[in-house]
């Protein structure tokens, strides 16, 4: 199995490259943002799987949860800053 | 046994990497910020989802396996959440800079008539007298409206942007 998630793993990766390279090309704040949310989905999943070939999934299934939770309040947070008080709108 | 299960969780990481590709074609190539992020969502969550579901198989119900369901259970909470104030705080962006208008300038977004000021006359006989001044006219009738709302819709979108999340 290890070689089926080095094989995985690898393609994962292979999949993240157009978004990296959508970040360049896109113009807007918003397009840039939604691409950099996209791509911490795929860094869980690249935890993950180092995990699994790793063999200590224990310890990588912890940072991979640790970064799925502040992606999300981050995400939160710079969307708060964007319209609320101290905003762009104000 | 360990055979079944290991086929059960190539068959499930094959298709959340399929739910994957697609959410990432999704975001190369879809026009607007709105669908890019329907396209991210579903994609991502269920790929992610489906990915988790086969390293949980792959595990079992040990410490790791029940990490795996907490995080299946994190990401698809936040992601459609996320997803939502993206989305929420781009459309009012969009719609404080642009008086409404959430196309960015694309013509006759909307429009079905092709910009035909028939006033609901289907038929295309009607023919606005543009001589006429003042109320009777109805394109300055029209125009008047037009202002009228912008600008109650100016002060509600300044009172909604004053106000936090």
């Amino acid at each position: 199995m290890k070689l089926f998630f080095s094989v995985y793993l690898i393609l994962s990766v292979i999949i993240s490259i157009p978004l990296f390279v959508m970040i360049i090309k896109r113009s807007g704040f918003y397009n840039k943002f939604a691409i950099v949310l996209s791509i911490s989905n795929h860094v869980v999943m690249f935890f993950m799987l180092v995990g699994l070939i790793d063999g200590r999934i224990d310890m990588y299934i912890d940072v991979a949860i640790s970064f799925a939770v502040l992606s999300f309040i981050s995400a939160v947070i710079v969307a708060r800053f964007m319209t609320g008080k101290g905003g762009r709108n104000d | 046994m360990i055979d079944f299960r290991n086929g059960l969780t190539v068959l499930f990481m094959a298709v959340g990497l399929v739910f994957m590709v697609i959410s990432v074609a999704g975001v190369i190539r879809f026009p607007d910020i709105y669908s890019r992020l329907h396209a991210m969502t579903l994609g991502q969550e269920l790929g992610v989802g489906f990915c988790c579901l086969g390293m949980f198989i792959y595990e079992g119900f040990t410490n790791a396996g029940v990490k795996i369901l907490i995080l299946i259970l994190v990401t698809m909470i936040a992601g459609p959440y996320r997803t939502h104030v993206i989305s929420r705080v781009a459309y009012k962006e969009s719609s404080y800079k642009n008086n409404g208008d959430i196309t960015g300038g694309r013509q006759n977004s909307g429009d079905i008539t092709g910009g035909r000021q028939n006033n609901g006359d289907i038929t295309g006989e009607f023919q606005p007298d543009e001589n006429k001044i003042g109320k009777d006219n109805p394109v300055e009738n029209e125009i008047y409206d037009d202002e009228a709302a912008r600008t109650v819709k100016n002060d509600s979108d300044k009172r909604r942007n004053d106000r936090c999340l």
